[in-house]
């Protein structure tokens, strides 16, 4: 009761939800488990046990299980050979993987009290950057230095051609910022939100019923947000991955 | 003599019954909510293409500036490029979505076109 006199009733901390904290050790070190950590394994657990332990004893008519897991499949799958055609299939474990991650992460970390590995740009940062590099290397692969010509504009005069050049080329550089600000972006814009909600509701009394129908709202959307970034992070791969196939 | 109610029904009565059935069970077109949010999404896309843009270009210039030891000269053109690379992207995505929102308008109009032919085949004939 004093301290809600001295705090002036709201006392909210949006961010403090996104502290890395060490599980078992007091400081931070490069091999630290933090809670980061775990809610990695908790995500891996769970695709393990929506993948791999319903397609063990795989019928020809599916459980339960095993159509949820075989509706996702398909979903990327299809998703795959929409923008990338048959010969894109060699990449779609990847693909897959990438999503299958991306929306477990997202999903386990609406879980109150949970931690959402993907608000982090650290972890989106290094899933960019992974699909960056290899995007960068098949296309070097398949196309040798005539991936370069990916950046040099044949349409344009030849003195601008130069300049677009290296616009070209940061253009590609931004890909990777991007694709990861995105996803990090969206999942802690959402839940700050969220606990900033949650911070009025002990202020307000009675009328904190408001801020809860709010919240029940925000959270619904949240879920749609989980899934379609998801989807969009998933969904740019293969755009990219189509650049470097295809070349225009 | 068989009464109203045991006659077999007449080939009319079942032709707009399965019309009634076919009409009530038509895919709906998706409402408006749907392409709202789409919109904001590209939105949102645009804005961090943009954003994005600068902060590499800003970034390439800082690390040039350093290694040449000429500090303002190309950060300031950096970010020039960074911005036009972002308004590139921009314009690119843009013209993804109209080329996307065309290909969506001209399958519409072949179903919609089809549709109609068979139905517009019988009196064009009879005027000849």
């Amino acid at each position: 009761m004093a301290g809600e006199a001295e705090g002036g009733g709201i006392n909210a901390h949006p961010m403090d939800q996104f502290v890395v904290k060490p599980l078992f050790e007091d400081a931070l070190g490069p091999l630290t488990v933090t809670n980061s950590t775990l809610w990695m394994a908790i995500g891996v657990a769970i695709a393990v046990g929506l993948f791999v332990l319903p397609m063990r004893g795989a019928q020809l008519v599916p459980t339960r299980m095993q159509s949820v897991a075989e509706l996702l499949y398909g979903f990327i799958r299809k998703m795959t050979t929409d923008v990338l055609g048959e010969e894109g299939l060699r990449y779609f474990p990847y693909i897959f993987t990438l999503f299958v991650f991306i929306l477990i992460s997202n999903i386990a970390g609406l879980i109150p009290a949970s931690f959402t590995v993907t608000s982090h740009i650290a972890v989106t940062g290094v899933m960019a950057l992974l699909v960056f590099f290899t995007v960068t290397l098949i296309g070097f692969m398949r196309h040798g230095a005539h991936f370069i010509s990916l950046f040099w504009v044949d349409s344009a005069p030849a003195a601008l051609r130069p300049v677009l050049f290296v616009i070209e080329l940061i253009s590609y550089f931004v890909r990777p910022l991007s694709h990861s600000v995105r996803l990090a972006g969206n999942m802690m814009a959402g839940h700050a939100v969220l606990k900033v909600f949650a911070a009025f509701v002990p202020a307000m009394g009675v009328a904190g019923l408001i801020p809860i129908a709010a919240m029940t709202g925000i959270f619904a959307l949240e879920l749609l947000v989980a899934v379609v970034q998801a989807y969009i992070f998933t969904i740019l791969t293969c755009v990219y991955l189509n650049d470097a196939l295809h070349m225009h | 003599m068989p009464t109203d109610a045991e006659r077999p029904p007449s080939l009319e009565e079942i032709d707009s019954r399965l019309a009634a059935i076919r009409k009530r069970r038509k895919v709906k077109p998706a409402g408006r909510g749907a392409a709202k949010w789409q919109g904001a999404e590209l939105a949102w896309r645009m804005v961090i293409d943009l954003t994005a843009g600068i902060a590499v270009g800003l970034t390439m210039g800082w690390g040039l500036d350093s290694l040449f030891g000429t500090m303002p000269l190309f950060m300031i053109l950096f970010v020039l490029l960074g911005f036009a690379a972002g308004v590139r992207i921009m314009l690119r995505s843009a013209e993804d979505q109209r080329r996307k929102a065309l290909r969506r308008a001209e399958a519409e109009a072949a179903a919609a076109g089809g549709r109609n032919e068979t139905g517009a085949a019988a009196p064009r004939d009879e005027g000849r």
